[in-house]
């Protein structure tokens, strides 16, 4: 009898004990937070928005479910599934985190491509004008081409603020938008100068 | 002794027995007697505003997520709080009641969203091709405008901003296409209307050109002689003789030739009627053959004073003169102090047919404002 009685304690300890220890993933909650924070800081929200926006609500699901856990009777909690997801998530966020990492260099070496191509267009740019007549005839011509240069120039300024401040979606706008002015320059003053040489 | 013992080992099994029972009631008790968690409610909140912000709330409609995000917190927390008391205590009714109105805001938040973005989306579609309008409107005018008028300057700022805009719009940054066009919008319709109202204030001579133009061919016609008019938009020097028109040359003009002349050392051309005085060639002058007229005549120096009197020009000014009909030209750009230029060819030409006492009239344009922007060929 008194045998049976300590396997009857034993029993209920044991289950006691077991589910004593089944306690949120407070660690992987954080973990995964952080890792979601950290993407946010680099900009995961903007290069890959959705992919971004996909990991926050998993993140809130992961919550979710620690709390409908906590809900349920001591016995019947387990939280060995979110623990799994909140892994999951932590990696997930690394790996997107990395994507982003390559997307902006991406978009980095193609604005710096760019700049390069622009920064040598206004080169020509400035030779051609040089180049050009400098009569008196010439002489408004080439001031209005210069004041164009100019801003040129002030815009290539911006854009290396930008690529400093990493904001590359924004200086890929504006070197575009710059490359196709120094290429129009170019193509009027080369025309200008063929049409004198022709002269 | 040993019944005893048995007996004590029945009471203590019975206790056992009882605790067990007890324990399993309460158990029971509680799963039947406590409030369900808001597990669904919540969940589903948490779904609507995932969708929502897949629909981009969370830049097109942000206060709105912004909202039913904070309800969803709101009934995260108080289920947290709830969750940390005992089941038979737990009230779930501020959880059930946030999350549902979070559902409620997210579903708002959303739809708002798609509509902003589609209202968004055609806004800048239409902006960008207005203002694609305006500046080729600007553009046009700019090619008839001189070479270093003011608006030249003005045009290649905006037009890089516009570039930009639609760049930031075609990788669907909707809201930076916006800020950029919103930022240029008044600078371009200003530039636009700026640029309008210097030619449509220009041309309110049109009438005034047309009828010197007229004079002109009937002079020629009633002296049987020859007259000139120097059309300044079409870079023309027409001759008539005898009411018809017999050449047409090319001419270059003063760099400022939009507008007449005010006083020496403008560069503008001036406008109105003149006479030839003297037949200049060899020696007499730099240009090759030149057919210099009578600047400023009676009008001129009254225009000038009035300018003068009125402070819209200096005291010490000057109204100048020496103004010809002179070779040298050919350069394909207005160059000249204030002169018209012509070809050495086509002013030995020209010079044949003109005498001293020839009438030369030099107006703006003898082709209307509206056709001269709708056909750029007319314009040289």
């Amino acid at each position: 009898m008194k045998k049976i009685l300590f396997q009857i304690f034993a029993v209920v300890l044991f289950v006691a004990l077991a589910t004593s220890c089944s306690k949120p993933p407070q660690a992987e909650l954080d973990a995964a937070k952080a890792a979601v924070e950290s993407a946010k800081v680099m900009e995961t929200n903007r290069y890959l928005a959705d992919e971004f926006v996909a990991l926050e609500d998993s993140l809130n699901a992961a919550n979710v479910a620690i709390e409908a856990q906590k809900s349920k009777m001591f016995l019947s909690r387990d939280y060995k599934s979110i623990k799994e997801k909140l892994t999951v998530i932590a990696t997930d966020v690394e790996a997107l985190k990395a994507r982003t990492e390559e997307r902006k260099a991406q978009v980095r070496t193609e604005v710096q491509d760019t700049l390069v191509v622009l920064v040598a267009l206004i080169d020509e740019d400035k030779a051609l004008l040089a180049k050009a007549p400098k009569g008196k005839e010439g002489k408004a011509a080439l001031e209005a081409i210069q004041n164009d240069i100019t801003v040129l120039e002030a815009s290539v300024s911006e854009i290396n603020t930008l690529i400093a401040n990493g904001d590359y979606l924004t200086a890929q706008d504006k070197t575009t938008a710059s490359k196709v002015k120094a290429e129009a320059i170019k193509v009027e003053l080369t025309t200008a100068i063929s049409k004198t040489r022709r002269r | 002794m040993a019944g005893r013992k048995k007996g004590k080992g029945r009471v203590i099994l019975k206790s056992a027995i009882f605790v067990i029972v007890a324990i399993v009631l309460s158990i029971a008790a509680i799963s039947i007697f406590s409030q369900k968690p808001p597990v669904d409610i919540i969940e589903a909140a948490r779904k609507a505003i995932a969708e929502a912000r897949k629909a981009e709330a969370d830049v097109y409609s942000i206060d709105e997520l912004a909202a039913a995000e904070g309800k969803w917190q709101l009934a995260m927390d108080e289920w947290k709080i709830n969750n940390d008391k005992n089941p038979l205590f737990r009230d779930y009714e501020i959880s059930l009641k946030s999350a549902s109105e979070a559902i409620t805001m997210a579903k708002e938040a959303k739809v708002k969203s798609i509509r902003v973005k589609a209202e968004l989306h055609e806004y800048i579609k239409k902006s960008i091709k207005s203002l694609r309008v305006s500046l080729s409107y600007i553009e046009s005018v700019k090619e008839i405008l001189p070479l270093n008028h003011p608006v030249r300057k003005r045009v290649t700022p905006v037009l890089l901003k516009l570039d930009e805009a639609e760049s930031a719009y075609k990788r669907d940054d909707l809201i930076t296409a916006r800020n950029i066009i919103d930022s240029i919008h008044q600078s371009i319709e200003k530039l636009k209307d700026n640029t309008a109202d210097i030619l449509d204030n220009y041309f309110k001579s049109y009438p005034e050109w047309i009828r010197l133009n007229e004079e002109m061919k009937q002079w020629s016609k009633t002296h049987s002689s020859v007259s000139l008019v120097v059309d300044k938009f079409s870079r023309k020097c027409i001759v008539y003789k005898s009411g018809k028109i017999i050449r047409e040359f090319d001419v270059e003009l003063g760099i400022n030739w939009l507008g007449d002349k005010v006083q020496k050392g403008d560069r503008a051309t001036p406008e109105g009627k003149y006479t030839i005085t003297v037949k200049k060639s060899g020696r007499n002058t730099i240009y090759y053959k030149a057919l210099l007229i009578n600047f400023p005549n009676a009008e001129d120096k009254r225009r000038f004073n009035h300018q003068k009197s009125a402070g819209n020009i200096s005291r010490n000014a000057l109204i100048g003169g020496s103004i010809e009909i002179h070779g040298g030209g050919g350069k394909g750009i207005d160059w000249t102090d204030g002169c018209v230029a012509l070809t050495n060819k086509d002013m030995d030409n020209l010079y044949a047919l003109c005498s001293v006492g020839t009438p030369v009239a030099i107006v703006g344009s003898l082709t209307p404002l509206d056709k001269l922007l709708n056909s750029p060929q007319e314009i040289k």
